[in-house]
């Protein structure tokens, strides 16, 4: 039932002035894949979704869902004929209707004998039960969340989009229901995209992560590899806290302030690299002949960040357990052990770090 | 929605046109007739001519009766409103029912009332003359004259000014006052340094409503014997053929009309500080102390003179008439009262059918503002120079529609389409376009979606704006005393001319019970329906404005953009 969705060189602009909103943007959904669009406010990853759904026709390049071209840069199949649920960032659940109305809304198309049972059926798979007779605003905001998703997946269509589906909720809500969202969206078994700006919440919940920045795909690949293994320095800051370090590449690897990191092969020898550097990577220890300080001590609950200073000026966090207490001034020696050495070229200015 | 492209654009380019020209020859006709007849003989030859009008007195005139019909519907709104949302005066509950209700007399028929009052053989005459002992025939007060007609526009136009007072005293943040409390003010310096600057644009914007009103307004200061612009232009239609001079008249008040609103854009521009708290605490009731009692006279006396006499006064005169005799002179007039009616619900239908279509492309694709800009002049123009100018432009134009009802309810739609475009504009600004989008995603059509989803909801909001504009068509005099077919009398038309003619006998007063109780009796419904709606919790799933809202802001002529910020955006919810 799920389908594929297929994106080729899809360019959108919204004015002839600006530039594209996307930009020759290809990626592939595979059937029953959670795959979510992740970047910065006006990135475009909104209106790649808004493509998929055809409520915006692409100004060049193409959109497959399964085998069917539903838009390239001369037809766009309008969005009540793509067979595609989405939820919206604001739910737009109908006020005048009822939950079960508004799950059975999808459903005309469907014969009598399909329709009766399918929306008890979404009410029960979103866990909705006994709320079919409210209306949307006698609903709390996770029960909003839940009828929207009911109402995208009610129809059947193989593909649901989600747009923002936590950003409305409260933060303490937020990280229970993204893990909820989950296990509804894999127990469907449909294909979604889902667009968002909270790296933790797309790492949570998607299969595979693409990070969108100025309209252009920087990196796609799974939670584990946009974290660990970012393609570009963008990457490493919008996803995660990262510091990063210059460094020469040598035959034992990359020589830094902090010690040699094994890694960097890809670069030649006596290469100029940046190295990232995690604070969850980064070890301090109190240590009199230490040659670096501690500047700044923040505590987090479950753990310390200590901003520590470096002899050459620079700065780089230590994220540590909350026992393991050192007050501001202290002199530490850090050691870092990086599960995998990621290094970039080495700007031209000595602006990094 | 789904795909643009050179094609939509041009569509969109048509649809436009489509609108816009009509929209325009509506509008711009008239105006334009009147500018071409008034100018035609170069202005300096209107000038002459309307000075030996005396042209300069009269509109010092007219500006000190709209500024002290101003003034005094200020004194008694502003206080009422804040009495009823900030005080512990008993009754405010039933102040917050009755106050909007004096918007359901027409004013002209509030001018009959007090011609029967005032009269030299009246009651309030007999009783001062009695009770100051004078001889019994001495006048003491007369109605007539610019004191008179400025007692009677702002005892029925003060209610514009209470609604968007005490609307935004709702929305009023209590913080603010109470900050101001706790940096050590006292009561009154609160009052005066922080609830009134808040209060100036709904007292800024009410204020220019009432003084429009009273600017443009025919039917009272014609009853009231004060010679005004408006009064000048109808005395040139009925006795000569001669154009220029009411033509041109017409373009001065309209220019003059224009640079007010223009005035009042850029104060509301300025203005916009209305602070809109969603869900705040409710602030405690301010304690009279021993000013209730002169504050329960207050409110009793401006009441009960706007509202509980005028209906008293009507119901007595008409009860002279015995059973048979009104029965009989109203099935006399039954084919004029049948005439408003069904031109004041055809007006109200296509203007609320034109407002839907001209709302939708307002709020969903940022066009049609051109046609809204354009029905917004035809607003702003007083109903007597927009009665003239349609006579003469369909009769130069279109001359096989002129003569006929349809000219009416075209004056009707250019007058009055404006508060059902901000009526079901505010109501469908509600819908978020996620919803028509939704629809889209579930397998819906654009026209299934607008069945389905636009439409009801913006309904409600829809009903509002018909029997809005029906009351106001149902009322509407100036315009309609000019652009009438012969003999084809409405209501108003009818009271007007037997008031005219006779005087406030018996009959007029049953007609303008009549009148009153057409007026009254839906927008009474709405009322409750609406209050009916909010008990249940219906109205939150319907979010449109309250009908009270829609009057409080859009009743009077060039009330277009009168309101401060959220005015309908955020019903004024009573």
């Amino acid at each position: 039932m799920p389908s594929r969705i297929v994106l080729e060189n899809v360019t959108k602009r919204y004015r002839a002035d600006l530039r594209p909103a996307v930009e020759a943007l290809s990626l592939q959904v595979e059937p029953a894949e959670i795959l979510a669009l992740l970047g910065p406010s006006g990135c475009g990853k909104t209106t790649a979704l808004r493509v998929i759904m055809g409520f915006e026709a692409p100004d060049s390049g193409c959109v497959r869902i399964g085998e069917r071209v539903v838009a390239d840069a001369h037809h766009a199949v309008p969005p009540e004929r793509r067979d595609v649920g989405m939820v919206f960032q604001d739910y737009a659940l109908f006020p005048h209707l009822t939950v079960g109305e508004i799950v059975a809304f999808g459903l005309r198309r469907l014969c009598a004998q399909e329709r009766r049972p399918a929306a008890p059926r979404t009410l029960r798979v979103c866990e909705l039960e006994g709320l079919a007779d409210r209306y949307p605003h006698e609903l709390s905001g996770g029960q909003k969340q839940r009828v929207a998703l009911a109402r995208a997946l009610a129809p059947g269509y193989p593909i649901v989009l989600l747009d923002e589906p936590l950003a409305s909720l409260d933060a303490d809500l937020r990280g229970q229901l993204g893990h909820e969202l989950r296990r509804l969206l894999k127990k469907s078994g449909r294909t979604a995209v889902l667009v968002t700006h909270d790296q933790a919440e797309a790492l949570q919940i998607a299969d595979r992560v693409g990070v969108l920045r100025d309209g252009r795909l920087e990196q796609i690949g799974t939670p584990e590899e946009i974290y660990h293994t970012p393609a570009t320095r963008f990457v490493a800051t919008f996803v995660g806290e990262a510091d990063f370090l210059p460094g020469v590449v040598q035959a034992d690897g990359v020589h830094t302030e902090i010690g040699v990191l094994p890694g960097g092969h890809s670069f030649r020898g006596h290469t100029h690299v940046d190295v990232l550097v995690r604070p969850e990577h980064v070890g301090v220890a109190a240590d009199p002949a230490g040659q670096a300080l501690v500047t700044e001590r923040r505590f987090r609950g479950a753990g310390i960040l200590y901003e520590v200073r470096l002899r050459s000026g620079r700065r780089v966090r230590s994220d540590q357990p909350s026992t393991h207490n050192l007050p501001a001034g202290t002199r530490v020696s850090l050691q870092a052990t990086p599960a995998r050495v990621v290094a970039f070229a080495a700007l031209p200015s000595e602006a990094s770090g | 929605m789904a795909s643009s492209g050179v094609q939509t654009s041009r569509l969109r380019f048509v649809r436009d046109l489509g609108l816009l020209l009509p929209a325009a020859a509506l509008v711009l006709g008239p105006v334009g007739f009147l500018a071409w007849m008034g100018l035609g003989g170069g202005i300096g030859d209107l000038v002459v001519r309307t000075h030996d009008l005396g042209i300069l007195p009269t509109v010092g005139r007219v500006f000190l009766l709209a500024a002290a019909t101003t003034l005094m519907a200020a004194i008694m709104g502003v206080p009422l409103a804040w009495l009823m949302v900030r005080s512990d005066l008993p009754g405010r509950r039933l102040i917050r029912w009755l106050a909007p209700l004096p918007l359901a007399i027409p004013p002209y028929i509030g001018a009959l009332v007090y011609q029967i009052v005032c009269a030299p053989s009246g009651s309030l005459n007999a009783i001062l003359t009695w009770s100051l002992d004078l001889p019994p025939d001495s006048r003491i007060v007369s109605i007539y004259g610019i004191p008179g007609a400025a007692w009677v526009l702002s005892l029925f136009c003060f209610p514009y000014i209470f609604l968007l007072v005490a609307g935004a005293l709702e929305r009023m943040n209590p913080s603010l006052e109470e900050a101001a409390r706790a940096a050590g003010m006292s009561r009154w310096t609160v009052f005066s340094r922080v609830t009134l600057p808040m209060l100036r644009p709904a007292i800024g914007g009410g204020g220019l409503m009432v003084f429009l009103y009273a600017w443009a307004d025919f039917g009272v200061v014609s009853l009231l014997r004060v010679r005004t612009i408006t009064t000048m232009v109808f005395d040139y239609v009925q006795g000569t053929m001669d154009w220029t001079i009411p033509a041109g008249l017409s373009v001065f008040l309209t220019l003059i009309t224009t640079a007010v609103l223009a005035v009042q854009l850029r104060f509301l521009g300025r203005g916009r500080y209305t602070q809109v708290s969603s869900a705040s605490r409710p602030i405690g009731p301010v304690p009279l102390g021993r000013w209730r009692i002169p504050a329960m006279l207050f409110g009793v006396l401006v009441l009960l003179c706007s509202l509980g006499m005028p209906l008293g006064v009507l119901a007595f005169r008409a009860s002279r008439l015995s059973v048979s005799a009104a029965s009989a002179f109203l099935s006399q007039q039954s084919s004029f009262i049948g005439n408003s009616v069904w031109t004041a619900a055809s007006g109200a239908t296509v203007a609320s059918v034109l407002a839907l279509v001209i709302g939708w492309l307002q709020a969903r694709h940022r066009i049609g503002r051109g046609v809204s800009a354009m029905f917004q002049v035809g607003y702003a123009i007083p109903g007597t120079v927009l009665g003239l100018g349609m006579v003469g432009f369909f009769h130069a134009a279109l001359p096989w529609l002129y003569g006929s009802p349809i000219v009416l309810i075209l004056g009707y739609l250019v007058l009055f389409v404006t508060p059902a475009i901000q009526g079901t504009g505010a109501a469908l600004a509600q819908i978020s376009p996620s919803l028509e989008e939704a629809a889209r995603g579930l397998g819906r059509g654009p026209l299934a979606t607008f069945r389905e989803v636009t439409f009801p909801l913006v309904r409600p909001g829809l009903v509002a704006a018909w029997v809005l504009v029906f009351m106001l068509c149902m009322r509407e005099l100036a315009a309609t005393l000019i652009l009438r077919p012969p003999g084809f009398d409405t209501l108003p038309v009818r009271i007007w001319i037997h008031t005219m003619d006779v005087g406030p006998v018996p009959t007029a007063a049953l007609l303008a019970l009549v009148l009153v109780a057409i007026v009254a009796v839906p927008w009474l419904a709405l009322v409750t329906f609406d209050r009916a709606a909010y008990g249940v919790g219906a109205a939150q799933r319907t979010p449109v404005t309250s009908s009270s809202g829609h009057l409080a802001a859009e009743s009077p002529r060039a009330a277009a953009d009168a309101q401060p910020e959220g005015a309908h955006a955020v019903p004024y919810r009573s």
